[in-house]
């Protein structure tokens, strides 16, 4: 084991002190328990961003992003899937208000959780969608993935749409780790879009 | 690895206020949250919390809001000079409320500026709500207000800043 010597303010080499560790004499290294994976940017022509590779060394993933959509159309709709998963494995429930009434749904064995709907071409220029979604306990393998979301726009009262409140809640039917997750839609995000994926350990 | 979540100030009163701002924020974040945990000094009613952004104290803010009460959900929208809209408690009970808004984007100058919130009371009401900002100035101050008099004292306001890579 070859010994380090620790440097005094002054600069030198003290002899007496001689470690077999470079921690030694200095403080612990506490790493950050919510740390950013990756961004992504809309770009007018992607519907879909995959962040891969996912560490298994956190505890819970989440999601934060700002959509809008570039179709003609008044809202588009938000998904993710988990590690390419395409079948119908997902199932959710959701509760809405958009200011005039309260509203639900759910879909059971369906090949998306979704999220939201949120603005396309037809709203208001530079209205955008807003979204936090967790996925808690992701690293398990004794259970299924599950769901949390909640998201929301107000449109202004301008357009076709006022907007809405949106909370979700949904289960992916397989307990393999996550190792990636897309976030997609039907159309392409809009410049400004932007989606992160951070880790809670 | 580089901290990605972390306090950029907290502010507990020591004496009623009517509101509290954050000024000079830093653009060097992705999202803002702001941790709010008080009540406000009405007596009465249903009280609301709301943001002001840049000082802009204009009729630039549209919110949509869905509430339950313990026995039925509803949902309302508004224009208003503030944003954020959800839900305080009032003196009449003890517990103070907590509030967390989330305002993402807040540097970018492409978007108008989007917040999601979420208050409530446990004596009274839950309330999730979307508001807009119709202006796509990066947001570099937020004065809190609520929609009675003032903030009691001991009311805690923390603003933290989230780095994405």
């Amino acid at each position: 084991m070859a010994y380090i010597a620790k440097l005094t303010n002054e600069g030198g080499v003290k002899s007496l002190n001689r470690y077999i560790s470079m921690l030694a004499g200095n403080d612990a290294f506490v790493g950050a328990a919510y740390e950013s994976i990756a961004t992504y940017s809309g770009n007018g022509s992607a519907s879909a961003f995959t962040f891969s590779s996912i560490p298994t060394t956190y505890k819970h993933l989440q999601v934060r992003l700002i959509v809008r959509g570039v179709r003609a159309f008044s809202s588009e709709q938000l998904y993710i899937r988990l590690n390419g998963d395409a079948g119908n494995n997902y199932s959710y429930y959701y509760f809405t208000g958009n200011g005039s009434g309260t509203g639900g749904g759910s879909n059971a064995n369906v090949n998306v959780y979704l999220v939201n709907e949120f603005p396309a071409a037809n709203e208001t220029a530079n209205v955008f969608s807003t979204s936090i979604i967790d996925i808690l306990d992701s690293n398990s393998t004794a259970k299924n993935s599950t769901f949390r979301s909640l998201s929301g726009y107000d449109n202004n009262g301008n357009a076709n749409y006022n907007g809405t409140v949106w909370f979700g809640g949904g289960v992916w039917a397989n307990t393999a780790a996550i190792t990636s997750l897309t976030v997609l839609s039907n159309g392409a995000f809009a410049t400004g879009s932007s989606i992160a994926l951070y880790g809670v350990k | 690895m580089p901290i990605t979540y972390e306090p950029i100030a907290t502010s507990t009163l020591t004496s009623t206020a009517a509101s509290v701002t954050f000024s000079s924020i830093p653009s060097t974040y992705t999202d803002l949250i702001l941790v709010i945990s008080g009540r406000v000094s009405a007596s009465v009613g249903n009280n609301a919390s709301g943001l002001r952004f840049n000082g802009d104290s204009g009729n630039n803010y549209s919110m949509v809001r869905l509430t339950g009460d313990g026995s039925a959900a509803s949902t309302d929208r508004t224009t208003a000079t503030y944003a954020g809209w959800a839900f305080i408690a009032n003196s009449t009970v003890s517990e103070v409320t907590p509030v967390v808004y989330n305002i993402q984007n807040y540097v970018n100058t492409t978007t108008n500026k989007v917040v999601l919130g979420r208050g409530s009371s446990a004596s009274s009401l839950i309330s999730a709500t979307a508001s807009m900002w119709r202006n796509t100035a990066a947001i570099t101050s937020i004065e809190v207000i609520q929609s009675s008099t003032t903030w009691i004292v001991g009311s805690t306001f923390t603003l933290f800043g989230v780095k994405s890579a």
